[in-house]
């Protein structure tokens, strides 16, 4: 059975889907079959991190929406991107978005079918036998965050030490609250190493009543990658990945209580 | 002692749901704040926090919160049931959605308020209420049980519409004069971990909110009907409204109605298979006559063939029931005139006769795959002076039977099905059904 994670944040340029490619390469490093879903049609860019080249995929997610394709036509096996050089007995597959200006134009105007998305979304989980499928949202509140929040048995909710980002990420909780997600996890991302991360931690948890899986630094070594590949790939010793793991044990923790 | 340990164990477990994100804040202090009404309790609660902050679980901003919303909670008696009070983070919540669905930032630009904003922001979320569950149910059908939440109501049928917080509809399998059924998830089956957590639910089309006295009506022949637990009725589960929509919850079944297998399934009338559908029909009409239960609207679409080889009849006494209270101006879905007998057409109560004049129909169907009097309606079919063709596969005594039972006197017709059997079976000492059984199985 799959366990579907939507990453999410209320606002743009929060590190999602740096979050989401690295936690689906630790997993990956775990021995687990990870699924990645780019649901940020409006604005895709996931698949830069896997180095793939939009001239060299034959299908996306859109293709899918408008019935070119099904869905794991669209499917691009990133593992040899996402893991270290060392390896790892797990596997990563990415279904991207379409980087086509006219595609997103086309998405822009006319919208899709957000049902076939979830079809899409348990298609994936069932035809490939996906220990993980994580969906890379786009960000705010759409039907797209509402589709994946609904479906998802975890979400991890990104934030800045930011106060827009505050006061959107309660509106996210309380939409997370009302559809019931079984498990919601705040991830803290940015933070200046100045900053005391423990403190802030407590300060976030006491706010949102909720809890903070992890409080990620604001990490040269992601600013000098440039999304130019994984980190948890390329640097698997840096701080970054280290305090990322913290959210694996999380979601480890809840795959391991489904199957009880 | 015991009962000290047990609720030290309760809290940490508690506290150990919150902190992995499985359990939210609002809950957490619900089921925390009961264990905490006694003295003893806060205090074992304060220890317990102070422990945690000690090893560095939480944070103490975050375990002073948790404390003084369970001490709070504790000291409140629990309150009445009430509409929850809006909090906040709800007003920003219909913002964004208004933003987003609705006024596209418009009104939050200019202001404006929006007096159905509570509507709007519960009918956005309910479309998206029941998608984990009915993920839950596929994936319970493939051999593993999942926890269900919950989701709401709404004004229309359709597909993710949830039901008294209990049916999620799901795909709609099939729809009738009488209404629209949908396959859907039962989430208490689901809870229950039963194998099948789906259940058909038909929605009536019937406006019940203006004539409570149909649906009483309506669910006390149903379940007399169902009290007759005939393996060949289906199986109504239970009755109920939301709003004004009337619904019946109905046991799923695999396979397909009668009036798609006339249709599609080439060789089917005339065969022995057909033969067979015809007799259970005529016995389980004999048996439910018996016991004065009516059908009152039998059509090829309310006969059903099962994958696995059974025959049910469907909406047995729901169109019994309905008819006499003719609701609303729409034609009753307890009547389809191409079955109907000349005095029900003309607006007589509905009787077993009526039912064996269906049956005669069915047989003219079911042997030749044509209506015995091209679709007309009995009152049609008798001002024109009709008659049935002959049906010659059939003995004598089954032909016979079949032709009595079309008669547009109900004087002359056998009065229920189990006098149509008897003649149908040759009973009456002549040869019947019986010599075609041994004809048909010997080729």
């Amino acid at each position: 059975m799959t366990t579907i994670i939507s990453v999410h944040s209320y606002r743009g340029g929060t590190g999602k889907s740096n979050i989401t490619a690295n936690v689906a390469s630790l997993l990956a490093q775990r021995g687990h079959r990870v699924g990645i879903m780019d649901v940020d049609i409006h604005s895709p860019g996931i698949h830069v991190l896997f180095g793939l080249d939009p001239q060299n995929i034959d299908h996306t997610l859109n293709d899918f929406l408008w019935g070119r394709c099904s869905v794991d036509a669209a499917i691009v096996d990133v593992t040899q991107a996402a893991l270290p050089a060392s390896g790892g007995k797990g596997q990563v597959l990415l279904v991207p978005s379409s980087m086509r200006t006219g595609e997103i134009a086309r998405i822009l105007k006319e919208g899709y079918a957000v049902d076939v998305l979830n079809e899409g979304i348990q298609e994936l989980c069932t035809r490939i036998d996906l220990d993980y499928l994580i969906i890379d949202t786009h960000p705010g509140v759409n039907e797209e965050t509402l589709l994946s929040i609904a479906i998802s048995d975890c979400l991890l909710l990104v934030l800045r030490p930011d106060h827009q980002d505050y006061q959107g990420t309660a509106v996210t909780l309380e939409l997370a609250q009302r559809l019931e997600v079984p498990q919601m996890l705040l991830v803290v991302n940015k933070v200046l190493g100045t900053i005391d991360g423990s403190g802030l931690k407590d300060e976030i948890e006491a706010a949102y009543r909720t809890p903070v899986a992890c409080v990620l630094p604001l990490s040269e070594d992601l600013v000098r990658l440039g999304s130019a590949a994984v980190l948890a790939a390329v640097e698997p010793s840096s701080l970054y990945v280290n305090k990322l793991k913290d959210v694996v044990a999380y979601l480890e923790t809840h795959r391991s209580g489904k199957a009880g | 002692m015991d009962d000290d340990r047990d609720a030290a164990q309760r809290m940490g477990a508690l506290l150990n749901r919150f902190v992995i994100g499985k359990l939210p804040f609002p809950a957490l202090v619900r089921e925390m704040a009961p264990l905490c009404r006694a003295a003893s309790g806060q205090q074992r609660l304060q220890d317990l926090l102070q422990q945690w902050v000690d090893t560095q679980a939480i944070g103490h901003p975050l375990a002073e919160s948790i404390l003084g919303a369970v001490l709070d909670a504790a000291a409140t008696p629990p309150p009445a049931p009430a509409a929850p009070e809006r909090a906040d983070p709800a007003a920003h919540v219909e913002d964004a959605l208004l933003g987003d669905f609705v006024g596209r930032y418009k009104k939050v630009r200019t202001g404006a308020k929006d007096e159905q904003r509570p509507d709007t922001l519960k009918a956005s979320l309910s479309a998206y209420d029941g998608l984990r569950q009915r993920r839950y149910a596929r994936e319970t059908t493939q051999g593993t049980v999942r926890a269900p939440l919950q989701a709401n109501p709404a004004a229309e049928a359709r597909s993710g519409m949830v039901l008294r917080d209990r049916f999620i509809l799901e795909d709609e399998i099939g729809r009738g004069g009488m209404g629209i059924v949908f396959r859907a998830v039962d989430r208490r089956r689901l809870e229950a971990g039963a194998r099948q957590p789906y259940v058909a639910i038909k929605m009536l089309n019937l406006t019940f909110g203006t004539h409570p006295e149909a649906l009483r009506s309506l669910e006390a022949e149903a379940r007399r009907t169902q009290d007759l637990a005939d393996p060949r009725i289906t199986t109504v589960y239970d009755f109920d409204r939301e709003g004004n929509h009337a619904f019946i919850v109905m046991e799923l079944l695999e396979g397909t109605p009668l009036d798609k297998v006339l249709r599609k399934q080439a060789g089917f009338c005339g065969s022995e298979q057909a033969l067979r559908v015809l007799k259970e029909l005529a016995e389980t009409l004999a048996f439910t006559h018996s016991r004065g239960a009516i059908h009152a609207d039998l059509k090829p679409g309310n006969l059903f063939l099962c994958s696995d080889g059974r025959f049910k009849v469907l909406d047995f006494g729901i169109s019994a029931a309905v008819g006499p209270h003719q609701i609303d101006e729409a034609p009753i879905a307890g009547l389809t005139p191409a079955y109907a007998s000349p005095e029900r057409v003309e607006g007589g109560p509905p009787s077993a006769s009526d039912d064996v004049y269906a049956i005669g129909c069915l047989a003219h169907l079911l042997m030749t795959g044509l209506h015995p009097f091209d679709r007309k309606s009995g009152a049609d079919a008798k001002a024109q002076h009709m008659e049935p063709p002959d049906l010659p596969m059939l003995p004598a005594a089954a032909r016979r039977a079949i032709e009595a039972a079309l008669s547009f006197d109900p004087d002359t017709r056998p009065a229920d099905a189990g006098a149509f059997l008897r003649v149908f079976n040759g009973q009456d000492g002549r040869a019947g059904i019986a010599g075609l059984w041994s004809a048909l199985k010997n080729g």
